[in-house]
């Protein structure tokens, strides 16, 4: 007890040093929290919008349908058997079919090839919900359904580049799934911006009557895509409708399809937790410091606590206190101002529509889905396991001035100038 | 039989052509209540002759004894207890701890000490018997040096030790102030039968003494055992 009294006295006496090594450890305890919940909560906000925009949370596609890439053929599509359509009424799972392909666009003499996403009107959004989209809609039709079937609503990139709005047309070609060339020039019913890049760019949305009248599928599709009430439910169920759907179809989870994000989530994980191992470097640097400084300047006063008796394992302990102290009020201050403010962003959230809009006019992550607010990932976990490295960092930084102070000779250290 | 006893203790620093004998061969022994001065010019071995017996140091040859048990050759931390709980220091730069109060220092003493009893009963008292009882809560940064080498004086005599060593208490001081503290050490000597060891090079502090070692060249040059003088004036007066 009287070794922590003198180690919190040693450590308030040089007010300004300590405060400056403090600061690095608060720093670097935030940036491994700060850093920590901004992945997770990224991560999350990926894996949502993916879930959201492109691939509910189980997802059926032809057997050889490619599943990474910008590649959407339609040469095999699925078709739903009267006896799986029961299946999946009988099991009570929100579905819906989609079919994805890339029709060129043309409008004057420009001419672009985008990914046009045919949905049902009557199912598609209760899978994939469009409350947060900004739609832009002729002003008679602005009270309108977002998923309604007079035209297509295209994404407000495809808007930006050919320069149209809504009432304009755009002529779209492609082939049939037979092979033959068709073209049809289609209304522009909307334009949608949803914050999530990955369909804000280039996208368009057709409403199935209008796909087949340009490819010519029928009841065919692309990708039959489930809504569960829990995402954990995903791989039990996938594997259910991957037995009804047998050889023809491959059946994948949402986790499946973000395995990509989900990968470069955590190789941004790895890049930030190397910065905050940085900064929780400096700090100990700036900790070593602290006691290496105060054990030199301290030779006398370490001379005459052995003299009144002081072992070498009290002087060490001492100086591990100290380190202790400054590593403790630092931890918790680091991890106490880091919890505050994730709790706070995990709640309010930080709106990304700028990023996103930067993200979309500059073509960078088009495939990337997040949603335009990112709400951060509070986990105690993270926050005790950041404090406590963090108090981990100051002890070992005090060890080196520690083994120093005890290396003094008590009979030249009491007469120390 | 003597509290502390050297016996043919020598000393020796580096080696070969630069080997330096800073003790060699010494034997003294002080007997309880003992007030000695050590004296001699400057690299006579006084500094280390006191670190020998303060157990802040080992020698190289010979044997050091405390209270008759052999000391020379302990270890580091038997060391540290005996020096904890037997040997009280008073420094010429008074060596208190800047950030504890009088009080504190008195206390930390004790507490390395093992001292039983209420601490702060005993360190206030110790530092009242100094003259000291108002200023027990103040910082030796808010004290005078006199006053800052009576909380040294009552550092060192709290703990009732077997020995008080004093390197040049008085050093550091101005003579009226300094023949304040070799007062009160000449008092606790006298009353309490405490036994001091004083290096000094201070006439004041040499005349006071009962015993008068000289060293010259790390060696006992002369070892005079006398009554107090009468010249010693009101410094030695208790």
């Amino acid at each position: 007890m009287f070794l922590l009294k003198l180690a919190v006295k040693n450590v308030l006496r040089q007010s300004g040093r300590t405060l400056l090594s403090m600061v690095a450890i608060i720093f670097g305890v935030m940036a491994l929290i700060l850093g920590r919940g901004f992945v997770s909560g990224m991560k999350e906000n990926m894996i949502r919008a993916q879930v959201d925009a492109l691939t509910g949370h189980v997802v059926a596609m032809p057997a050889d349908y490619p599943t990474t890439g910008g590649r959407f053929p339609i040469d095999e599509l699925l078709t739903l058997t009267e006896a799986e359509r029961a299946w999946l009424a009988d099991r009570g799972y929100a579905w819906t079919v989609r079919t994805f392909f890339t029709p060129r666009v043309v409008r004057g003499r420009d001419a672009m090839r985008v990914r046009a996403i045919g949905f049902d009107p009557g199912r598609d959004e209760q899978i994939f919900p469009r409350g947060d989209w900004t739609l832009r809609r002729e002003p008679t039709n602005a009270g309108a359904s977002a998923v309604s079937d007079d035209g297509v609503l295209i994404s407000a990139g495809i808007a930006r580049i050919f320069g149209v709005g809504p009432g304009d047309t755009l002529l779209f070609e492609s082939r049939t799934v037979d092979g033959a060339l068709n073209a049809l020039e289609l209304p522009i019913s909307g334009v949608f911006e949803s914050g999530n890049p990955a369909l804000d760019r280039v996208t368009v949305l057709m409403p199935r009557p209008l796909v087949h009248d340009l490819i010519q599928h029928g009841e065919a599709f692309s990708h039959l895509v489930l809504r569960l009430e829990s995402r954990y439910e995903a791989f039990a169920v996938a594997q259910d409708l991957a037995e009804q759907l047998g050889t023809r179809a491959k059946v994948r989870t949402w986790r499946q399809e973000s395995q990509a994000l989900v990968e470069a989530q955590e190789i941004r994980q790895r890049i930030l937790d190397v910065i905050a191992f940085v900064l929780l470097a400096i700090a100990a640097t700036g900790i070593a410091n602290t006691v290496l400084m105060a054990a030199y300047e301290r030779v006398r006063e370490i001379g005459t606590l052995r003299a009144l008796g002081l072992r070498r394992t009290g002087v060490a302990a001492l100086f591990l206190l100290e380190g202790a102290v400054l590593g403790v009020v630092g931890a918790l201050a680091g991890a106490l101002a880091g919890g505050a403010l994730v709790s706070h962003w995990a709640v309010s959230g930080i709106d990304l529509s700028g990023f996103a809009d930067a993200a979309g006019a500059e073509g960078m992550y088009d495939d990337l889905p997040f949603t335009s607010m990112l709400y951060m990932e509070f986990s105690w976990a993270t926050i005790l396991g950041a404090a406590a490295f963090g108090l981990a960092v100051a002890l070992l930084s005090s060890i080196y001035p520690a083994v120093v102070a005890t290396r003094l000779a008590p009979a030249d250290a009491v007469r120390a100038t | 039989m003597f509290c502390f006893e050297l016996k043919d203790v020598r000393k020796t620093y580096g080696a070969g052509a630069q080997e330096v004998h800073a003790l060699d061969g010494v034997s003294l022994g002080f007997a309880p209540g003992e007030f000695t001065v050590l004296c001699g010019p400057s690299g006579s071995g006084k500094t280390t002759l006191l670190n020998m017996i303060g157990l802040l140091d080992t020698p190289t040859a010979g044997e050091v004894f405390v209270e008759e048990e052999d000391v020379s050759r302990l270890s580091s931390k038997r060391l540290a207890r005996i020096r904890a709980g037997r040997i009280g220091f008073v420094f010429q730069a008074f060596n208190l701890v800047p950030v504890l109060s009088a009080l504190e220092n008195v206390e930390v003493s004790l507490h390395l000490a093992r001292t039983p009893g209420d601490h702060r009963a005993i360190a206030t008292e110790a530092l009242e018997r100094v003259g000291l009882g108002k200023l027990i809560h103040r910082k030796p940064g808010q004290l005078s040096g006199g006053q800052q080498q009576r909380v040294a004086i009552a550092r060192a005599l709290a703990k009732s030790p077997a020995l008080v060593i004093a390197d040049e208490p008085t050093a550091n001081l101005d003579s009226a102030t300094g023949a304040e503290i070799l007062a009160i050490m000449r008092e606790m000597n006298e009353e309490d039968g405490v036994t001091f060891l004083f290096s000094t090079h201070d006439p004041m502090v040499r005349d006071c003494a009962r015993r008068v070692v000289i060293l010259r060249d790390g060696r006992v040059a002369e070892d005079d055992v006398r009554a107090r003088r009468p010249a010693g004036g009101a410094a030695c007066s208790s």
